[in-house]
């Protein structure tokens, strides 16, 4: 068969009626032979059907998932870690506070100064940007917010299907 | 537009159902997929009592693990994935196949409906399909199982698999090739 295309893409190209293949194939008989013997195999394969699974195999399933708590969703397994992590952290304070709790209140207090400028300061300056280069600055916020917008939209498309449990 | 999908896919409502605790929806669900989950079980283990054990196995992972379950996507498809895996599991442990195996699965899978004159022969030809199948390695069986007997798309055949779609076609037509091999092996002897 020197000179013979591979047989995967002579099948490929046969089944798609390229003038080139159906050419070949008409002249080869060796290349028709096993184009045919495929051809045979897929018809037989295709006459293949699953078995009957064992008739006590859903009660089976039934018995051991009836010993089984209910599912839990991911989200509800999510927040409960959330709130385990919140008390854990308030715990934590407490006990970082030597139980003080009006130690607790003053730092909290001087956080929230803290912050209270920290925004002030931040409130100017975007009060200064807009005054200087307001144009670039609404350009540069509006290509922030739809690059952000596609991206995001693009990787909930693209979200990988969780199929593979292992214990 | 995914919420149109998403509302197509069948088995939707008896997933919400199962996941808020209802179990006569899970139930509902074995029902509608046990044939081909046992099915590629058989195909892939080779042995009944095995195959119905991860079967079991399969469909308490599933229900352990619902909320991990993206809806989007095909119930059965993503159970197929974990029948898949825990067969592979099992295989990988396996040190060797008992020749009485291979000889209860040809006993145990069935062909399509024939007609009773085509019954002898059709029966003689499909053992002969069935042994050879089973000498191929289960990633040439499983491929096959999936695409002419369960009559998958290559793209759920590929999600099943996790593999690129475009690589199923090769892998079936070596899986073929292998096969029709070793039928003229055994036509020979």
């Amino acid at each position: 068969m020197n000179g013979c295309p591979e047989l995967e893409a002579l099948i490929l190209a046969q089944s798609e009626h390229a003038p080139d293949a159906l050419a070949h194939l008409r002249h080869c008989p060796a290349c028709a032979a096993l184009v045919e013997e495929h051809r045979q195999l897929e018809k037989d394969l295709f006459r293949l059907v699953d078995p009957l699974p064992p008739p006590d195999l859903v009660s089976r399933v039934m018995a051991r998932v009836a010993a089984e708590p209910a599912p839990v969703r991911l989200e509800m397994k999510t927040a409960l870690s959330i709130l385990a992590l919140a008390l854990m952290a308030a715990v934590l304070t407490f006990v970082a506070n030597h139980g003080n709790i009006g130690l607790l209140g003053v730092r909290a207090a001087s956080g929230v100064v803290a912050w209270r400028h920290l925004f002030m300061g931040a409130g100017e300056a975007m009060t200064a940007i807009w005054s200087t280069a307001a144009l670039p600055f609404v350009v540069a916020m509006a290509g922030l917010v739809i690059s952000s917008v596609w991206g995001l939209r693009r990787l909930a498309a693209h979200r990988v299907v969780e199929v593979e449990v292992r214990p | 537009m995914l919420a149109e999908r998403t509302e197509t896919l069948p088995y939707r409502a008896e997933v919400l159902a199962a996941r808020k605790g209802d179990r006569s929806a899970f139930e509902a669900l074995v029902r509608s997929v046990q044939r081909p989950v046992y099915g590629l079980c058989l195909r892939l283990l080779r042995t009944e009592a095995e195959a119905a054990e991860v079967a079991q196995e399969t469909f308490l992972r599933a229900y352990q693990h619902l909320g991990r379950y993206d809806d989007s996507k095909p119930f059965d498809l993503w159970v197929m994935a974990i029948a898949r895996n825990l067969c592979l599991d099992l295989l990988r442990r396996r040190s060797r196949v008992h020749t009485q195996d291979v000889d209860e699965m040809h006993e145990a899978l069935p062909s399509g409906e024939r007609s009773q004159e085509e019954g002898v022969i059709a029966a003689e030809e499909h053992r002969s399909l069935e042994s050879a199948m089973a000498t191929l390695g289960s990633d040439d069986r499983e491929v096959l199982a999936l695409y002419y007997v369960q009559k998958r798309t290559t793209k759920e055949i590929a999600q099943v698999m996790g593999v690129a779609p475009g690589t199923i076609m090769a892998r079936l037509f070596r899986a073929r090739e292998k096969l029709r091999r070793q039928m003229k092996t055994e036509d020979a002897s």
